[in-house]
């Protein structure tokens, strides 16, 4: 008799240790599942977002991507933040931040795993470490398709930008135009629109292995330069033919 | 147990009514949104005011037409309480003002958003304006002679001699005129030649070189003088073709 009742009790508790085991699992399983749901979403909105907007995606924000969800749909909770906090209860905790990237706090293994999972054909998930005060690691989303043909269309974009402000401030200023003027006008203009993080070239002359920042920056601008003087040579437009006149010695 | 249902009340009047911050957030995100999508419209209204007047607008009011931008009201309507949060768009020249007042100007991160490229194709932000750049050919070109006129192509007429104007689709350079009718000029061309010729000169050869007019002609456009002796521009300057 007693031996049942030992035999019942020990089979009801294992049942429950299973049952509740199994839930565990299965809230796991939901957990990693909706994670890595969310870097997919994510993922696939930064990269729309870089074609629509000429960007590369890691350039992407968190305000770009709030400003294109839908009115009237929770998609703050669905999407940006973190559901669940360690305790399992429903929080406000940003799980995105303004990178648009994941930040997760070293604790939250199960989080850690499932988002490493999807990174590890990408990059040495190795190198990923937490922040020292924070104890939070943060997981790029999306950020390794970058297209050099958008830094082309950017350098394009500075020259002609530089272009104008030279025809306003030279051509249709009303100053008097004298040598020195055009030095210090193309200079500023060439020192505000060189756009140095845009240039992907390499800079380095033959022979040498590396070069200072600033020989780097004073090659750059060289060329920007160069790139304004080979536009206004083309002669396509009024401003353009009487600016290369007046700079083409410059 | 008034105060508990005064509470419930109070909430559910919040959830049911009020904008979460989330909510509130995203209206100003698209509301910045669609501001710099008003510029850029501002932008090529301007660059469509040049190719249809043949002149520039004085102020945004010339646009605040069915032509351009609709009426005001109309332009600014799609942002509820615009007054708030924007100053209304004026320009001068190419530059548009800064849109974003106090509350706003102090986010930084949608100052950035405003301040960045990512809705912009035309305009750009530039020593606290939105600077745009014109890019059809001919308004360019337009541009160019208005600026030089110091005013805009007035309908060719003797009541202006010497004055650059627009007659039949055909822009006149400095024309001269007997009676009513255009005798001389030192340049005209069809508007739609403006780049490549053929370009009608005079055949003073001298003018060629000492007017200023003719540096602004483009490289390898086609010239005749009016007793048709064939030129072409090229980087050194008028050649004569034999």
């Amino acid at each position: 008799m007693l031996g049942n009742i030992w035999l019942s009790s020990v089979l009801i508790v294992s049942a429950i240790f299973l049952t509740s085991s199994l839930y565990k699992a299965y809230t796991d399983l939901r957990e990693v599942k909706q994670i890595q749901e969310q870097y997919e979403i994510i993922s696939e909105i930064k990269t729309l977002m870089a074609i629509q907007y000429n960007k590369n995606p890691k350039d992407v924000t968190i305000d770009e991507i709030i400003v294109h969800l839908p009115n009237g749909v929770n998609w703050e909770k669905v999407l940006l933040l973190d559901r669940k906090n360690k305790d399992g209860y429903l929080s406000n905790n940003g799980l995105v931040n303004n990178s648009a990237d994941f930040v997760i706090n070293e604790e939250e293994k199960l989080k850690l795993l499932a988002v490493k999972v999807k990174l590890k054909n990408l990059i040495d998930i190795t190198n990923i470490t937490p922040d020292a005060t924070t104890n939070k690691y943060t997981l790029p989303i999306g950020e390794f398709e970058n297209n050099r043909v958008l830094n082309d269309m950017e350098i394009e974009k500075s020259i002609n930008k530089a272009i104008y402000i030279l025809s306003v401030d030279i051509l249709y200023s009303g100053v008097t135009i004298t040598s020195s003027f055009l030095d210090t006008k193309l200079q500023n203009i060439i020192d505000e629109f060189t756009p140095s993080s845009k240039m992907y070239q390499d800079f380095k002359n033959t022979g040498e292995i590396t070069i200072s920042e600033a020989e780097l920056l004073k090659r750059k601008k060289d060329y920007f330069k160069s790139k304004i003087k080979e536009k206004l040579a083309l002669n396509e437009t009024a401003t353009e033919t009487r600016l290369y006149l007046l700079l083409k010695d410059k | 147990m008034m105060i508990k249902i005064f509470y419930i009340l109070i909430f559910y009047v919040y959830t049911a009514f009020g904008l979460s911050d989330f909510e509130i957030r995203q209206k100003d995100l698209q509301d910045v949104k669609i501001v710099v999508q008003n510029e850029e419209s501002i932008a090529r209204a301007y660059e469509q005011y040049i190719l249809t007047n043949y002149n520039i607008p004085s102020s945004i009011n010339d646009l605040y037409t069915s032509d351009y931008l609709g009426t005001k009201t109309q332009f600014l309507s799609s942002i509820s309480g615009f007054a708030t949060n924007f100053l209304e768009p004026t320009f001068v020249d190419t530059k548009i003002s800064y849109a974003l007042l106090e509350r706003l100007k102090k986010d930084a991160s949608i100052k950035t958003l405003y301040e960045s490229d990512t809705f912009r194709k035309k305009t750009y932000y530039r020593a606290d304006k939105i600077s745009f750049v014109l890019e059809d050919s001919f308004a360019k070109h337009l541009y160019d002679l208005i600026k030089q006129n110091g005013s805009g192509l007035v309908t060719c007429s003797s009541s202006f001699p010497n004055k650059n104007c627009v007659l039949n689709n055909h822009i006149y350079i400095k024309p001269t005129y007997t009676g009513t009718a255009i005798t001389s000029y030192l340049m005209t061309y069809h508007k739609d030649k403006f780049k490549t010729g053929p370009i009608l000169i005079t055949d003073n050869t001298g003018l060629h070189v000492t007017s200023s007019e003719f540096n602004s002609i483009p490289k390898g456009a086609l010239l005749y003088d009016i007793k048709g002796v064939k030129y072409v521009k090229t980087i050194a300057g008028i050649v004569i073709l034999k």
